[in-house]
């Protein structure tokens, strides 16, 4: 065993001194020093400039990002509190986001108070009045009417009366729920002999989910926008 | 023999452009060697004194800043969202007390209006009058209003008759749309 690592060890000896004193000697640690580099620029160096090039890109975003959220601030810290809830107040009053039966009985009743009519008869057709439960309101009727958004993502609310009085008052009645709010729409209307029978359908939406984003700007509201909360207002 | 013993004279023609080869093979490797050294340390160097870290910081600051303003936020995403689909239902629905006004508009001496059936689509009208001059009147009159405001495509004269009783004559007037009745 011994004789033959003694063996062994000689002929690396003579391998090595080969190699040493061999004319290729000279050419191989130059040619090392290369391939390692070359790998090492291979490996490393082309990762770490992708890398480098992609945090100049995320500076750039994040620069952007800070931009448009100190922009967002000024806008918020800008913007009157009192004015702001003023609007959202008379948004929501056009367009609640939930049913809300008093409100309708007051907006007939102002409306045919106005139009001098009297109002007789009313009745809802509100479908669920939870979200486990599928219910209706009616004087004396009662129905089942599945309430599900329209096209425009709106939940109505319908609702049929019959008021005593002249064309003319029905007429008034009718302008006045048109122009009062909530928003209404007025489906139908049959008059005879002094008595009529309107229906109306107002309107709601439930709010949408908020996410917040801080890095997204803001939009103020267009002059548009700023008309239309004027005459929203003018109408509550 | 003299040839294998004086070897100086072989060796110097033949070992100069081998050295120069090798001088340059040890000349490119060291430039390498030192060329990758240089860009990696600098690219170390620039990527560990990125302001990114900074930027961050700075970006979350700001933000939590924003979040303070929530409910405000909130506000006046919600007063946008409704102001779109307020817009949506004041572009379609009609007013029809507009077109119930312009109707009643066009009623002429002692003709007076007795029942009105309104509908998305469909208009009918009961007028009486004494006088049949009046009642015709007011039909020109309806013609005249439909031609300019096009409410309806088709405008039928149901009845046309006589109440001995009252003494008046009643005319009957259906409207009809192709569609629902606009009237902005």
């Amino acid at each position: 065993m011994n004789n033959e690592l003694k063996f062994d060890l000689k002929q690396l000896r003579v391998l090595l001194l080969t190699f040493r004193y061999s004319q290729y000697f000279p050419v191989v640690l130059p040619s090392v020093i290369i391939i390692i580099c070359v790998g090492i620029v291979l490996l490393f160096f082309v990762p770490q400039v992708n890398s480098w090039f992609s945090i100049q890109d995320e500076i750039q975003q994040t620069q952007e990002r800070i931009s448009k959220a100190k922009n967002n601030l000024e806008l918020l810290q800008s913007s009157n509190t009192q004015n702001v809830d003023a609007d959202f107040y008379a948004a929501t009053a056009a367009l609640p986001p939930q049913k809300d039966f008093a409100v309708i009985l007051t907006a007939l009743t102002n409306a045919a108070s106005v139009a001098q009519i009297t109002m007789d008869d009313f009745s809802f057709a509100i479908g669920e009045v939870s979200q486990d439960s599928e219910a209706s309101v009616s004087a004396g009727q009662q129905r089942s009417v599945p309430v599900v958004a329209n096209e425009n993502g709106m939940f109505p609310v319908r609702v049929s009366i019959t008021a005593g009085g002249t064309l003319t008052g029905v007429n008034a009645f009718v302008r006045e729920i048109e122009e009062k709010l909530p928003l209404t729409q007025v489906e139908s209307v049959d008059f005879t002999e002094g008595k009529a029978q309107v229906s109306l359908t107002f309107f709601t939406r439930p709010f949408p989910e908020i996410i917040f984003n801080e890095t997204e700007p803001i939009s103020v509201l267009s002059p548009q926008d700023r008309l239309l909360l004027q005459k929203l207002s003018e109408k509550l | 023999m003299n040839e294998e013993i004086n070897l100086l004279k072989n060796k110097k023609i033949s070992a100069s452009p081998l050295l120069g080869r090798l001088f340059a093979l040890r000349a490119a490797s060291l430039s390498i060697l030192f060329g990758v050294s240089f860009f990696s340390i600098s690219l170390f160097i620039l990527i560990a004194l990125s302001p990114l870290p900074r930027l961050q910081d700075q970006e979350s600051s700001e933000v939590q800043k924003v979040t303070l303003f929530h409910p405000k936020m909130a506000k006046i995403l919600l007063t946008k969202e409704r102001l779109v689909h307020i817009n949506t239902v004041l572009q379609t629905r009609p007013l029809y007390h507009e077109l119930l006004e312009q109707v009643t508009q066009q009623l002429s001496g002692d003709t007076s209006i007795d029942t009105v059936k309104l509908e998305a689509t469909k208009l009918t009208i009961s007028a009486s009058s004494q006088s049949l001059g009046n009642v015709e009147s007011f039909i020109t009159n309806i013609q005249e209003l439909n031609s300019q405001k096009k409410y309806f495509g088709k405008i039928s004269l149901v009845n046309l008759y006589l109440n001995t009783e009252s003494a008046r004559y009643i005319v009957i007037l259906e409207m009809v749309g192709n569609q629902p009745i606009k009237t902005q």
